[in-house]
């Protein structure tokens, strides 16, 4: 058997500009792995730790798996001529939820390692785990395994670990988990090994992240320090880190964003983009290519690495929203720039807090300024296209993670708090989170943005606040029945072009019943996840004529650019898309004589073009929020790599019929209205009761069906 | 268990991190000295003056005992102040300026003037020691700079030195290029020199930058570099707010509250953020005492002066248009000069600064301006108002205003872009300004009309314009309360005024003290002992031990009894007192110390009425003064004030007894509203009985 | 002399008594040998602290062939002794000491700042020290449940630690506190010339003053002064060690200093003050002459 070895782009980054990633890395990572010899088989290095070649593998059942695998074997071994390392291989079965595990045995001591492997005709996801003992008082670690470039003539593909730390002393479980991206049952894995490589570097607690102990290799989070490089893929080095930098920076000025995102955003990303240039570590390098894409300030764009799956520490079950602390002023005064934090609702091992009570610092600053800084080291950043609106910070301060939020439980030391019993605000009193106890149980609550939800009858679940894909609908509690007024809340827009799919449907229903029996509606729309642009369209028809109001293109039209410039260009640009491409507002059954009243908190993409379609529609339409919407006024892309590296950016502009380009312009309500410190420690709910007031003294005349 | 501790590595760090500053901040340093001690210039300086004949000609320059290097030294005399003007690449970028002093202590600063050099300093940048010396006695001042195009037009180096000292040795040296967010857009929408929206939108300035009349200015520069042990150095100063700062409320209340920006001192990671967490953490503590302020306070000149004052009141012509704030009293035009005013008028109002309340808004500001005017009482905000056209001038963008005429229309929200309406004015250029004191008319015969005392201890008296002579209503406007063995400063005047009144048998006086600065116990006691009956008032005492919280009523009442018994106490007025028929109206707005003290000894007295529109600033207390080279001086308070009831006074203002708001529809017609109430009390044939309260002032 | 000093200076007698027949004998000042088993703690025990150690004498300077260097070069803390965190005086290291103040951390004579003030490497720890010629106080607190452990450093101009008398006054509220001597740990200055005066007080609510005094002609320097809660070791040690009978003199200069903090009581604000006022002219430019400095100074390399 002989066997040619090359280096060749890998991933399926490379359609996407991303191949000379894989090649970049071909340099990389593999001076301790083994090599072939003049047959093209395969042997380990000789000093290798430990090697696998699958003829019977050491199969290993973690104490996490999912008990639905417990039982199962996905992988066979199967002898082939062409196997990379003897005679045998495994092949995956491509049961990606019940992953194969395959131990490595370490030695004692504390020592550094780097671990490969191969594979073919398939993707794997793989990593190594290191699993202690649970009273090591260690943390499990999990190390990513991405392309190094080496690959042979029969499709053989090497993947490599950045160096991970083992201490063998307390005698952990180290094994590969393994399985099969590609479901297609054909992946085959041979020649797993393990060689030592890098420096040893010890599990560290640290205090929030600024705490120094972590370096700059590490990030503190949830009281940890986290190795930053075992989320990453390794440094791509020379010149090919060169042009994979420049073909990332191409990519961007390619496709990136509209008009104020290109012209604002762009450039400082780009200059971050360019630091990584100089990058020594994998984890330099990754996470200054992660802030660069963060720097694009847009709240379609982001990146993602498993450098936040680990383990939780501590519980703050709330949730806080911008607003104004009228009660505590005199305490405490209102920043130039940013809102009062609030808490809006709780659930349990909420540190005592309740609605109504302020957060005033996180570790000593503003609590959005304390979020905004977190640009350069949080991989699971959000922010509004409008440089104006800081929603989505402060939806993420609490809640849990698993909702993107926990921000304060990641990364904080401290809390400043100002709790307000029955109105009467106590002294600001500061709150280490190291001291927040772990959950004692209890549904974690979800941050919408409500208060406090308003239906006579059902609604959501006030004790978990979880609206997610639901659409809840009803009559407002507090109205009588001839007052008729609605109300609807939900979060999503995802009409998914299907007229009568869930969302569609429930809205078509819903806009038929008002104009046949409300004589007011509330629409509650505060944590706006956007969707597809049928279903906002859809609700339009409730309140205008049918008209055409902007033109939404898939993704950038014309590749680098940053147009329009003018009106005119706008309205030039406006007129040469296709009909398909425009937001169509509106139909001629409308009703307008119902008083529509939108509450807006946090909203985004789908979510901006719902109020942007409901915006001067007619007297009859109010939209109460306490600032513009994220400005959202595009679609995306996305781009994935090994590793559970993803990102993905904004694409295109949306322009109005005048010609006025829309991104990075949320839509600015009719009545800012702020949530009051007054109101919530009352149980009040400050935007509801404004638009009820509004809606109320704006009925449609009784009896006047449509 | 291998979880490493926090505590043990970060000590390491710690000590390691101090090991290897020290060695860096020398290292850092270009200049450097041989083995035998000679001094040398860097080789790659862009600037080395060793004040050698020539370098800088004319200067003060002389040959002095083991100069640093060369032959000369600059030589300033006692309160000497010399400026030397330097040039440096015009390229933005970042510079290390040192230079060696000795002898005494002296304050250095780059002055850095823009394009427009007559508008004044730009930015200014101050060499703080690094703590390098030398065994002749030199003493290193360093600090690294930074600076944009616009700003390098002109540089001045400037000196001085209270006490006197020989400078040698001044250095700058190019460290390279700014980061990209310092340099910013091309476009100039971000980074140092870019244009910005006010202080609201300052938070878009690079990290150690703020933005002043409207551009983002470095003010990092102002500060020395974070201490390498930072820790120590922070749980210092953390201990001195907690040791030294005394008044008992405003620890309760206002201490927590300083000590959120200390946990931001922990945590910076940039030289702005550090320090100025320490020092908005004293300004946090909220007295009236309990002060910051820079060296930029004395060197940088408003550059948009407004010739407007503003005051509190009740703008009762135009709460249609714009409704009043339910936390804030209305913001009003109090006088105007003729030019640089907006157009604005006396009874204007001043609705919102940059969408806040102008109040909120100047609150807000306590983040950034470090001589912001504190108030210990936590309900009246009569400094900041009176602050507001300076805080308006450095950080605002627009204003929203309502323009009522004399006939009392009101036109509707008026939106003012500072940019347009103000534009800075270059320094020299004569406008007509005007002081700002609380009080929209004078009333005195020989009262400045621009309300500019002559001097800071200027007394102005006589008979009340607008009053028949036989009525014998006398008239006091002054601000001053300082005297120092009860003749000098306002003392002797004080005086003089008291045997005028007595020699003219004077029927009433009205005191118009609306912007008392306080001084001392001495000034006031001239009028109590002419005006009130003997009796005893309060104790004053010092902050005892460390961590004393305030006592139970109990425990006040002993210490006021044992304060008595150490002759403590303040007593106030005198038996029989010659001026008790005199009827007296006391006029307040913005007073602190011994000018809340003022009120505090007239309070209650038969024949005395206090008019304010509400209590004053509520500092029973004295304080103390720490200054790092100028640079970085704060100001605690370090006391209380007990009364028989065992209460004590800091942070509670005295209360008027007539409170009167000035009206926007009195001030549209140019009319005093607590002015005339209390000249309408004076004149009142039979003055109703007086009140007979003598709790403590709340 | 006030009643006050007079008691003071009798509870000062009484405690001395238990250390020496010899001082109730002596009337006027006589030095007290430090009583058995108080001897002067280890220098390693008051020696500087890590802050004041940051002190070095650098390489750039001296060795072996280069002869005799004009200067050596040193580096200092330059916010002084700041391991002293809990410091209970104000400003125990001089470091945050202005002229323009008009009232700082330390009194001398009548003034509310000092008077007399050095900056440079003669100061024991930071940059800036104070000079007595005048005496000095420093304001401080006490604490509520544990003695004071007070420790100076002193640099005289005779080589001699016997001519200063520092107490630690009580002059509060609660008139339970004496004046407390804080005795010299040894009759000769260290190698550097420092004389090191250390002592533990016992505890009181009154407020403390740190007083020091000089009784002898000429200038000293002082410097890195700590008044701090004492541990538990050090407050076993509140007898004042090698004290002395304070002399007429001194009593009365004690009694002075108490005139000043009583004097100085309450508030005191807009003293005229020349330092302030130049400065403020100098900021507008009056007063301050403007050089240019020569284009040979520029962009260019030493001479």
């Amino acid at each position: 058997m002989s066997r040619t070895i090359r280096r060749t782009a890998s991933g399926r980054g490379s359609a996407l500009g991303l191949g000379l990633l894989g090649a970049a890395l071909a340099l990389t990572a593999t001076a301790r792995a083994g090599d072939f010899d003049e047959s093209g088989r395969y042997l380990p290095a000789s000093g290798a730790i430990a090697f696998e070649d699958f003829a019977a593998p050491t199969t290993f059942v973690p104490e996490d798996l999912d008990p639905a695998c417990v039982g199962q074997v996905h992988y066979v071994v199967q002898a082939t001529a062409d196997a990379l390392s003897g005679a045998e291989v495994i092949v995956l079965d491509g049961a990606r939820d019940c992953p194969a595990s395959f131990a490595l045995e370490v030695p004692a001591g504390d020592r550094s390692y780097q671990a490969t492997v191969w594979l073919r005709h398939g993707v794997l996801n793989g990593e190594i785990v290191v699993d202690y003992p649970e009273d090591s008082g260690l943390q499990d670690i999990s190390v990513r395994m991405a392309p190094t470039g080496r690959a042979t003539s029969d499709g053989w593909v090497e993947l490599s670990t950045n160096s991970l730390s083992v201490e063998g002393d307390l005698d952990p479980d180290v094994y590969l988990r393994a399985s099969d991206a590609s479901d297609d049952g054909r992946l085959e894995v041979d020649a797993l090994e393990l060689v030592e490589e890098g420096s040893f570097s010890l599990q560290s607690t640290c205090d929030g992240l600024s705490d120094p102990i972590c370096g700059s290799e590490a990030v503190c989070i949830y009281g940890m320090c986290r190795e930053g490089r075992y989320a990453v893929p390794p440094l791509p080095e020379g010149e090919l880190r060169e042009q994979m930098v420049e073909s990332i920076r191409a990519r961007l000025e390619m496709f990136f964003g509209g008009r104020k995102t290109r012209l604002e955003d762009l450039p400082r990303a780009l200059e971050e983009l360019d630091r990584t240039l100089d990058a020594t570590t994998p984890w330099q390098f990754w996470n200054g290519f992660g802030t660069a894409i963060r720097r694009l300030h847009d709240w379609h764009t982001s990146a993602s690495s498993s450098v936040l799956a680990v383990p939780l520490r501590g519980r703050l079950n709330a949730c806080f929203i911008e607003g104004d602390a009228d009660l505590s002023h005199g305490l405490f005064p209102r920043d130039t720039r940013y809102a009062d934090i609030l808490v809006s609702h709780v659930g349990p091992d909420a540190a005592g807090l309740s609605s109504g009570d302020r957060l005033v610092a996180v570790d000593g600053q503003h609590p959005i300024a304390w979020a905004r800084q977190l640009v350069e080291i949080d991989w699971g950043y959000r922010v509004a296209t409008d440089a104006d609106s800081f929603a989505d910070f402060a939806e993420a301060l609490g809640g849990p993670p698993w909702a993107g939020g926990s921000l304060i439980l990641k990364y904080a030391s401290s809390i400043t708090v100002v709790r307000c019993p029955g109105g009467d605000c106590e002294p600001v009193e500061t709150i280490a989170v190291a001291d927040l106890a772990p959950t004692q149980g209890g549904a974690d609550v979800a941050c919408d943005n409500r208060p406090s939800y308003h239906f006579e009858e059902g609604g959501p679940d006030p004790a978990t606040h979880y609206v997610f894909e639901d659409i809840f609908r009803g009559r407002i509690a507090g109205t009588s029945q001839d007052e008729a007024v609605f109300g609807m809340v939900w979060d999503t827009l995802y009409g998914g072009g299907d007229p009568n799919g869930q969302v569609n449907g429930a809205l078509r229903e819903a806009v038929d019943e008002w104009k046949a029996g409300a004589r007011g509606v509330i629409l509650d729309h505060r944590a706006g996840n956007g969707g597809t642009i049928d279903a906002p369209e859809y609700l339009t028809q409730l309140v205008r004529d049918q008209r055409d109001i902007a033109v939404l293109p898939s993704g950038i039209a014309t590749a680098g650019s940053s147009a329009p410039a003018t009106a005119e260009e706008g309205i030039e640009l406006y007129s040469s898309y296709p009909t398909s491409a425009r937001f169509r507002v509106g139909a001629s059954g409308h009703d307008p004589e119902l008083p529509v009243a939108v509450i807006l908190h946090r909203d985004g993409s789908a979510s901006d073009y719902f109020p942007f379609g409901m915006k001067g529609a007619s007297p009859n339409v109010r939209l109460f929020a306490p600032h513009s919407t994220a400005g959202a006024f595009s679609t995306f892309i996305q781009f994935n790599y090994w590793g559970g590296l993803r990102f993905q950016f904004a694409s295109g502009e949306t322009i109005t019929d005048e010609g006025e380009p829309l991104i990075g312009q949320g839509v600015l309500p009719d009545e800012i209205v702020e949530q009051k410190q007054s109101d919530l420690v009352q149980g009040k709910d400050s935007l509801h009761e404004a638009a009820l007031a509004w809606v109320r003294e704006n009925l449609k005349p009784a009896g006047d069906p449509r | 268990m291998r979880l490493r501790s926090r505590a043990l590595v970060s000590s390491a760090l710690a000590t390691a991190a101090l090991a290897s500053a020290i060695t860096t901040s020398v290292a850092a340093l270009a200049s450097d000295f041989a083995e035998d001690g000679q001094f040398g210039f860097d080789a790659e300086a862009v600037v080395a003056i060793g004040f050698e004949p020539g370098d800088v000609p004319d200067a003060p320059t002389q040959p002095v005992e083991s100069p640093l290097e060369g032959e000369e030294a600059l030589v300033l005399e006692p309160f000497g102040s010399v400026g030397v003007l330097i040039e440096l690449p015009a390229e933005p970028q970042r510079i290390h300026a040192s230079v060696w002093i000795r002898g005494g202590e002296a304050a250095a600063a780059l002055s850095f003037y823009g394009a427009d050099p007559a508008m004044g300093i730009d930015t200014l940048a101050q060499l703080f020691p690094t703590g390098r010396m030398t065994s002749d006695g030199w003493i290193e001042l360093a600090n690294d700079v930074r600076y944009d195009a616009d700003s390098a037009a002109v540089i001045q180096v400037t000196f001085f030195s209270s006490g006197g000292c020989e400078i040698d040795g001044l250095e700058v040296r190019a460290m390279g290029p700014l980061a990209p967010e310092e340099l910013g857009d091309a476009d100039g929408t971000s980074g140092l020199g870019a244009s910005c929206e006010g202080a609201a939108d300052g938070s878009d300035c690079p990290v150690g930058a703020a933005c002043l009349y409207g551009t983002c200015r470095d003010v990092a520069g102002r500060v020395p570099p974070i201490p390498p042990n930072r820790d120590e150095v922070t749980d210092y100063l953390a201990a001195r707010l907690r040791i030294i700062f005394g008044p008992f409320e405003n620890r309760e209340i206002d201490l927590p509250i300083a000590e959120i920006a200390i946990e931001r001192m922990r945590n910076a990671t940039d030289s702005w953020t550090y320090w100025n967490a320490f020092m908005l953490a004293v300004r946090r503590l909220h007295d009236g005492h309990t002060t910051t302020n820079s060296l930029s306070d004395f060197y940088l000149r408003n550059q948009r002066p407004i010739a407007l004052c503003f005051i509190e009141g009740d703008g009762d012509l135009s709460h249609e248009v714009a409704p009043a704030d339910p936390s804030y009293l209305d913001v009003l035009v109090s006088h105007a000069g003729t030019d640089r005013n907006m157009g604005l008028r006396q009874g204007d109002r001043l609705v919102r600064v940059d969408g806040q309340h102008p109040i909120a808004w100047a609150r807000s500001l306590i983040e950034i301006h470090w001589s912001l005017s504190p108030t210990s009482n936590h309900v009246t905000y009569a400094e900041l108002a009176e602050q507001l056209r300076g805080l308006i001038a450095r950080y605002a963008h627009t204003l929203e205003v309502v323009r009522c005429d004399a006939a009392g229309e009101c036109g509707e929200v008026e939106v003012v872009d500072l940019d347009e309406a103000l534009p800075r004015l270059p320094d020299g250029v004569p406008f007509d300004g005007i002081a700002c004191d609380n009080r929209p008319l004078r009333h005195l015969e020989d009262s400045p009309p621009n309300h500019a005392a002559e001097a800071g201890d200027s007394v102005y008296g006589g008979l009340v314009l607008g009053s028949d002579p036989e009525e014998k209503i006398y008239g006091l406007e002054w601000e001053s309360l300082y005297s120092g063995d009860g003749s000098d400063g306002v003392g002797s005047a004080l005086r003089s005024w008291v045997d005028t009144w007595e020699e003219e048998d004077a029927a009433a006086v009205i005191l118009d003290h609306r912007s008392g600065n306080g001084g001392t116990l001495l000034a006031p006691a001239i009028l109590w002992d002419y005006f009130v009956e003997r009796r005893e008032s309060d104790a004053y005492v010092d902050r005892q031990r460390v961590f004393d919280e305030r006592p139970t009523l109990a425990e006040g009442q002993a210490i006021f009894d044992a304060a008595r018994s150490l002759g403590l106490m303040n007593v106030v007025g005198s038996t029989a007192p010659r001026g008790a028929d005199v009827k007296v109206a006391l006029l307040l707005t913005r007073d602190v110390s011994a000018s809340d003290w003022l009120p505090l000894g007239f309070k209650g007295s038969p024949n005395v009425r206090i008019f304010a529109p509400f209590q004053t600033n509520g500092a029973f207390s004295t304080r103390y003064q720490l200054s790092y080279w100028l640079g970085m001086t704060y100001v605690l308070a370090s006391g209380d004030t007990f009364v028989a009831s065992g209460e004590t006074l800091n942070g509670h203002g005295v209360e008027p007894d007539i409170v009167v708001l000035p009206r926007q529809s009195d001030l549209s017609q140019g009319r005093d509203s607590v002015f005339e109430a209390a000249l309408a009390w004076v004149r009142e044939p039979e003055p109703e009985r007086a009140p007979s309260r003598k709790e403590t002032p709340r | 002399m006030s009643s006050r000093s007079l008691v003071n200076a009798g509870l000062v007698a009484v405690s001395l008594s238990s250390l020496s027949f010899g001082v109730i004998a002596c009337g006027d000042e006589e030095q007290v040998a430090p009583a058995s088993g108080g001897g002067a703690p280890s220098s390693a025990s008051v020696g500087p602290t890590s802050s004041a150690a940051s002190t070095s004498t650098s390489s750039g300077a001296g060795g072996e062939g280069a002869g005799t260097p004009i200067r050596t070069i040193l580096q200092r803390d330059p916010f002084g002794n700041v391991a002293e965190t809990q410091n209970l005086l104000w400003d125990g290291d001089f470091e945050w000491e202005s002229a323009f103040a008009d009232q700082y951390g330390w009194f001398q004579g009548q003034s509310a700042n000092l008077t007399l003030r050095h900056l440079g490497p003669d100061c024991r720890s930071g940059l800036k020290c104070a000079v007595l010629g005048p005496d000095i106080i420093g304001l401080a607190v006490s604490s509520a449940d544990r003695g004071l452990y007070v420790s100076a450093w002193i640099r005289p101009s005779d080589g001699s630690c016997e001519g200063f008398r520092l107490f630690l006054l009580s002059e509060g509220i609660y008139s339970d506190g004496i004046d407390f001597p804080i005795p010299a740990a040894a009759a000769a200055p260290d190698d550097a010339g420092w004389c090191h005066f250390e002592a533990t007080a016992p505890q009181r609510d009154d407020k403390s003053y740190l007083f020091i005094s000089s009784t002898v002609d000429g200038e000293a320097l002082v410097d890195d002064a700590v008044v701090r809660e004492a541990t538990d070791g050090e407050e076993q040690r509140v007898e004042p060690r090698g004290a002395w009978v304070p002399s007429a003199d001194v009593i009365e200069r004690v009694d002075a200093a108490r005139q000043t903090i009583r004097r100085w009581r309450g508030p005191h604000e807009g003293a005229p003050h020349p330092g302030r006022d130049a400065m403020q002219r100098a900021s507008r430019g009056d007063g301050r002459v403007l050089y240019e400095a020569s284009p040979r100074t520029m962009a260019r390399g030493a001479r």
